[in-house]
């Protein structure tokens, strides 16, 4: 149960059990030092009452010895009879002895040790004023005794000594001291108790922040509400709230700005099909040329000329969908989830790249399974990953290259799209850092470095993988597996 | 700190515990050191002793705390030890005196005179009032607010008196009264009392209308509530006596210190408070001569 309530590692546990040593230490000490003043109170109490008792015997005694030493008395055992009145009216003393001034015995209480010595201690006879002192005696316990010079002017008539009990003073300190102990054990109780309900209450809203920090949704717009507080720990929880604010702003900047490095991207991709695009578009404009040209040789030829114009017509329709082709890929919009077939997709930027190939006299074979099933997502970015892995695999490869794309449906029921180039592999030392964003081994104006960061996103954004296996002057292939229906 | 150690905990609280017993335990121990051995006794323990003594004029603790001073003054000064000698009667005093138990004994005026001529004793010494005079006199007292003024007043009174066996104690009724035409029957009450001082009080308390006191223990109360209206002829101070023609030596020493006495000088400043109470005057020589007129009155008293 203690461990429950006070677990080990708790701040909580570690303040309580540090402050409550502190506490119950200081507390205690307090209380020693009150008890020790106290005692000394008590005690010199004690001796005053114990003085004032025996001054008051001790002119009794003297007027007795006066009697007997002048030879006054009538009776014999005066003395004894007035220390045996004087025992029974005074409960608390134990026992009196009376010495003359050399310390020879005079009279004695029946009570008492039985040795003189033990009664009347020898250095004392001398002493000028009354005085007294605690000591032990066997079978007694402590026992307060108390001197009294019995004289008068310069004639010493001898000494009184009593002994009054003193263990109720010892009983009377032990009582205190408990007292003291309980106050302090119950104060310092009382104190812990609070302490550990404060700390409770302290550390449960720092539960409730942290709380709230895991919950925590960046793309959601509000924070769970946390209590109005007006003390420190509400000072946390507007500063939370702030933080929260400016993480959010910077993360819309951040995606703000990684479209911007897409578009880039695109862009730069859009460059390198140029050359393509410009002869793709040549081809019928040189075809439209000709075909202006003839119809004007032989205008009248009415029949020709349909020809013409219907190739014409034809031609412009190929150098508008070379346009439209350029344009659909270099559009960027929002992304959209529709069920996309990845042989469009792979056919798509096969024909964009169809020239270039051409023109650098490299092969691209195409291992299409037919019936493949649909994959849910966006094309035109799927469409961008794929022409990223050729344009990678076209730059890998050189002139006269050999290039294949297979498409399958995988065991795991997952579309498998697989680009393999025998072109000159990855080293080693690269390979964990390809898909780091503007990684690039190319020269500058030839790569951003920025392809396979941004295929990696798209992929994962379409709860799919992309899987690399090179080997240097060997060859490169990259898997991508994209979940039937996309990401859930 | 990771955490925290049970058996820490345990360990702190153990040290707790124990240093709880340990003070509890030097509270409970009362024991002071005994008080430092002391030298006992005292050079003149080995003198020879000579016995002075006083007839029982204050109750036995007052008379050793009114002359056991003079005995440490001729001690101190003289070559013996000098120790008082209480007696339960005044003839137990005079006859001691006869004895030689006692080599001098302090005797009241009256006393003397009554029993001096039939114990053979001899005053050597005398007292000396406030004014360093020899004679002293009895009062007649009454309250501030008395309408009380002359001695024939006090008839249909209460009147409270010293001892019998003092002259203050005698004489109204030997002296004042005959002289106002009056006897004690005409009084209401007289009562004896002890001492001087009560008979102040009892007056001062209203239980009686007057009292008798010597003068000097009148002057004591001067200003506490009453008033003197008569005032008694001169009689001598109480002397010291010896055995006529005693020629002990400590007499004489005694007789040469007592003379010598100078309380203003006293290096002791204990000595000359306890001495001033009584003696704080000095003494002077007196002999039977100074006696004899207070012998003839008490005689005459007895064949009355
Ligand atoms: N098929 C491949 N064969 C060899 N190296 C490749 C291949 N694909 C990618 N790489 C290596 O990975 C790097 C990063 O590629 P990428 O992110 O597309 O940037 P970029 O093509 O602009 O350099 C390339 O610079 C290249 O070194
Ligand atoms: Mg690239």
């Amino acid at each position: 149960m203690i461990a429950r309530l006070l677990p080990a590692d708790s701040l909580r546990t570690r303040i309580l059990l540090t402050t409550s040593g502190a506490i119950t230490l200081f507390m205690m000490v307090i209380s020693w030092g009150i008890l020790a003043q106290w005692r000394q109170t008590l005690l010199a109490k004690e001796q005053q009452h114990a003085i004032a008792v025996t001054r008051a015997f001790s002119v009794t005694v003297t007027e007795a010895m006066i009697f007997e030493r002048n030879d006054l008395a009538q009776s014999e055992g005066f003395l004894d009879n007035y220390i045996a009145g004087f025992m029974r009216e005074n409960p608390r003393l134990r026992y009196i002895a009376i010495v003359g001034p050399a310390g020879e015995k005079v009279a004695r209480s029946l009570q008492g040790p039985r040795a003189w010595s033990e009664l009347v201690p020898a250095g004392i006879l001398a002493a000028p004023s009354p005085t007294t002192w605690f000591r032990r005696h066997d079978g007694l316990g402590w026992v307060e005794v108390a001197y009294c010079p019995l004289a008068t002017g310069h004639k010493r008539w001898g000494s009184l000594v009593v002994g009054i009990e003193a263990e109720s003073v010892r009983r009377e300190i032990t009582r205190i001291f408990f007292l003291l102990l309980g106050l302090v054990v119950s104060v310092t109780g009382v104190m812990i108790l609070l302490l550990w309900i404060l700390l409770g209450r302290l550390l449960g809203s720092l539960r409730d922040l942290v709380g709230a920090m895991d919950t925590l949704d960046l793309e959601g717009s509000d924070l769970p509400a946390l209590p109005d507080r007006r003390d420190e720990i509400g000072v946390l929880f507007r500063h939370f709230h702030d933080m929260h604010d400016r993480v959010r702003r910077s993360r819309l900047e951040l995606i703000n700005a990684q479209s911007q490095i897409y578009h880039a991207e695109r862009l730069a991709a859009i460059g390198r099909l140029a050359s393509g695009i410009a002869h793709e578009l040549n081809n019928p404009i040189n075809g439209v040329r000709n075909c202006i040209y003839a119809i004007r040789h032989d205008f009248e030829n009415r029949e020709k000329n349909l020809t013409y114009l219907q190739m014409m017509d034809e031609g412009m329709e190929q150098a508008g969908s070379v346009v439209s082709k350029l344009l659909g890929y270099a559009r960027k919009q929002q992304p959209v989830r529709a069920p996309v077939a990845m042989n469009e997709v792979v056919l798509a930027v096969s024909r964009l790249l169809a020239f270039d190939i051409e023109r650098k006299g490299l092969t691209l074979d195409l291992d299409l399974q037919r019936d493949l099933p649909e994959v849910t997502g966006d094309s035109q970015l799927l469409q961008e990953v794929l022409m990223n892995l050729l344009l990678n695999g076209m730059d890998a490869v050189g002139e006269r290259g050999h290039i294949r794309v297979r498409t399958w449906a995988r065991d795991d029921g997952r579309v498998g799209v697989e680009v393999v180039d025998r072109g000159k592999g990855i080293a080693e030392a690269d390979l964990p850092h390809i898909f780091d964003p503007f990684f690039t081994t190319k020269g500058t104006g030839e790569g951003t470095g920025l392809g396979l960061s941004i295929s990696l996103g798209i992929v994962q954004a379409h709860g799919g993988s992309i899987d690399v296996d090179s080997r240097v002057g060997e060859g490169t292939t990259f898997t991508l597996a994209l979940p039937v229906g996309g990401a859930a | 700190m990771r955490g925290w150690n049970p058996a820490l905990v345990l360990s702190s609280a153990a040290i707790l515990i124990g240093l709880n017993a340990l003070v509890l335990d030097r509270l409970l121990d009362l024991g002071a050191p005994p008080p430092p051995r002391m030298a006992a006794g005292s050079p003149q323990n080995t003198r020879p002793v000579i016995r002075v003594g006083v007839i029982s004029r204050y109750a036995p603790s007052l008379t050793y705390e009114r002359y056991q001073p003079l005995m440490d003054y001729l001690s101190a000064a003289g070559t013996y030890r000098y120790e008082l000698k209480l007696s339960a009667t005044y003839e137990d005093a005079a006859e001691q005196l006869r004895r030689g138990d006692v080599a001098a004994s302090f005797f009241g005026t009256w006393i003397y005179a009554s029993l001096g001529q039939r114990f053979g004793l001899e005053p050597i010494l005398a007292p000396r009032n406030e004014e360093g005079g020899t004679t002293f006199h009895a009062v007649l007292i009454v309250p501030v607010r008395s309408s009380l003024s002359t001695i024939a007043d006090l008839k249909g009174r209460r009147v409270a008196l010293p001892s019998r066996s003092s002259y203050a104690g005698n004489w109204l009724e030997a002296e004042a009264l005959p002289a106002a035409g009056l006897s004690i029957a005409d009084l209401d009450s007289v009562h004896h009392f002890d001492y001087h001082q009560t008979v102040v009080h009892r007056v001062l308390g209203g239980e009686f209308d007057a009292g008798i006191v010597r003068e000097t223990v009148a002057r004591e109360f001067a200003g506490e509530g009453i008033r003197i209206i008569a005032r008694s002829d001169s009689f001598p101070g109480p002397p010291l006596v010896i055995r006529a023609g005693n020629p002990h030596p400590a007499i004489v020493e005694m007789k040469r210190l007592l003379l010598a006495l100078d309380t203003g000088h006293a290096a002791d400043p204990a000595l000359t408070v306890g001495l001033a109470r009584e003696f704080g005057h000095g003494f002077v020589t007196v002999d039977a001569r100074t006696y004899e007129a207070m012998a003839r009155l008490i005689g005459l008293r007895a064949t009355r």
